[in-house]
């Protein structure tokens, strides 16, 4: 018998096409929902002149990190805020020989001391490289407990967080390193692209909570290698609580920097792994340069 | 790795990575905006896209069984 001419067998025949012909365009569709997708509107990996970002399009702890302003044009914010910030606190800024600019400006030089050390820079995926950072740091006479760092590298310190932390170097190290982490990390940079691509103001706050945290991250790392102790991180958000319930409101630095016990928390592990990374180069247990990814 | 077993600094080992995921900072799966495709769930996809590729095979390797018996 001829099994063509067998219409049960021509049918059976016709549906195992149409199986297989669907089979086929679902394997092809679920392999092309592994392409990984882009975030509408964020730039395809390249600075807004169109030079190419690095290899590795990532950034601290290897995140992935599309940013809004090339080294030039970050530059350019950073003086032209950093002006702006003069002009407006012209009466209020401390002289250059007063002991608390002094202070800080020698703090604030260890802990950039620190950031020239290229094996850190690879531990937390800096990328450097073509950004110049002029590295000032000011004190603002004001009560205000809080401190800021533009891009680019213009530090200012209000004097009344000097007066909370008193003597304590290693607690005027955390909030420097801090905001100095601000600026090594391009986060103005990114939130330039951030907010290009976006108009949902509930993810613009959970990304604002990502950079203090990575902020807090990056900064324990530069106290434990500028030689401070990355444990007064935490000695120094306690404190800030006391300050609060002392004064019967929040000083304004958290407004800017929410504290919690996650927080205490993730500083405290952070803190540990800062004092390993850094016996660890005192030791010279250091991974040589990964060849594929360009150096910063 | 170093001699003692520990991480190496400049490799990670101590920093760990940031961002997106679960951990100290990260927001919930995919990242801060929630579950999007294309970060870590590419990997799912390909692997369920070969399963079909097999299940596909062996429907094949049946049918072509039933069509020798002259069904």
């Amino acid at each position: 018998m001829n099994p063509e001419a067998d219409p049960c067998h021509l049918s059976v025949k016709r549906r195992g096409d149409k199986f297989h012909t669907l089979f086929v365009l679902v394997v092809l569709w679920t392999s092309g929902c592994g392409v990984p997708w882009e975030m509408p509107g964020e730039p395809p990996g390249r600075h807004p002149d169109n030079r190419p970002r690095d290899s590795s399009g990532e950034g601290p702890g290897g995140r992935r990190q599309p940013l809004g302003l090339s080294p030039s044009q970050e530059l350019a914010v950073g003086r032209r805020a950093y002006r702006e910030v003069l002009e407006e606190y012209r009466d209020r800024l401390l002289p250059e020989h007063y002991p608390e600019v002094q202070r800080v400006r020698h703090i604030s030089g260890k802990i950039v001391q620190a950031v020239q050390i290229e094996p850190l820079q690879r531990e937390i995926n800096l990328h450097l490289r073509g950004y110049r950072f002029d590295w000032v740091a000011n004190v603002i006479r004001e009560r205000k407990i809080n401190a800021f760092c533009l891009p680019a590298g213009y530090i200012f310190v209000y004097s009344g967080l000097l007066q909370i932390t008193g003597d304590n170097d290693d607690q005027v190290a955390t909030v420097l390193a801090h905001e100095i982490a601000h600026a090594l990390a391009h986060h103005a940079s990114e939130r330039v692209a951030r907010e290009r691509s976006s108009d949902n103001i509930l993810r613009s706050l959970s990304y604002n909570r990502m950079q203090e945290a990575e902020a807090d991250h990056i900064g324990v790392f530069l106290m434990a290698f500028a030689d401070y102790d990355p444990e007064q991180a935490v000695a120094f958000w306690m404190r800030m609580h006391q300050v609060a319930g002392q004064q019967g409101k929040l000083p304004e630095i958290f407004s800017d920097h929410p504290s919690d016990e996650h927080r205490i928390r993730s500083l405290r592990q952070w803190a540990v792994a800062a004092r390993a990374a850094k016996k660890a180069y005192d030791r010279g247990a250091i991974a040589p340069p990964d060849r594929d990814r360009r150096a910063d | 790795m170093s001699g003692d077993g520990g991480p190496l600094l400049g490799g990670g080992g101590f920093f760990g990575r940031g961002g997106f995921g679960p951990g100290p900072y990260g927001m919930g799966p995919g990242g801060p905006y929630g579950a999007w495709p294309g970060c870590g769930c590419a990997s799912l996809f390909i692997i369920i896209g070969g399963m079909f590729l097999v299940c596909g095979g062996f429907l094949s390797l049946f049918e072509n069984m039933f069509r020798g018996y002259g069904y």
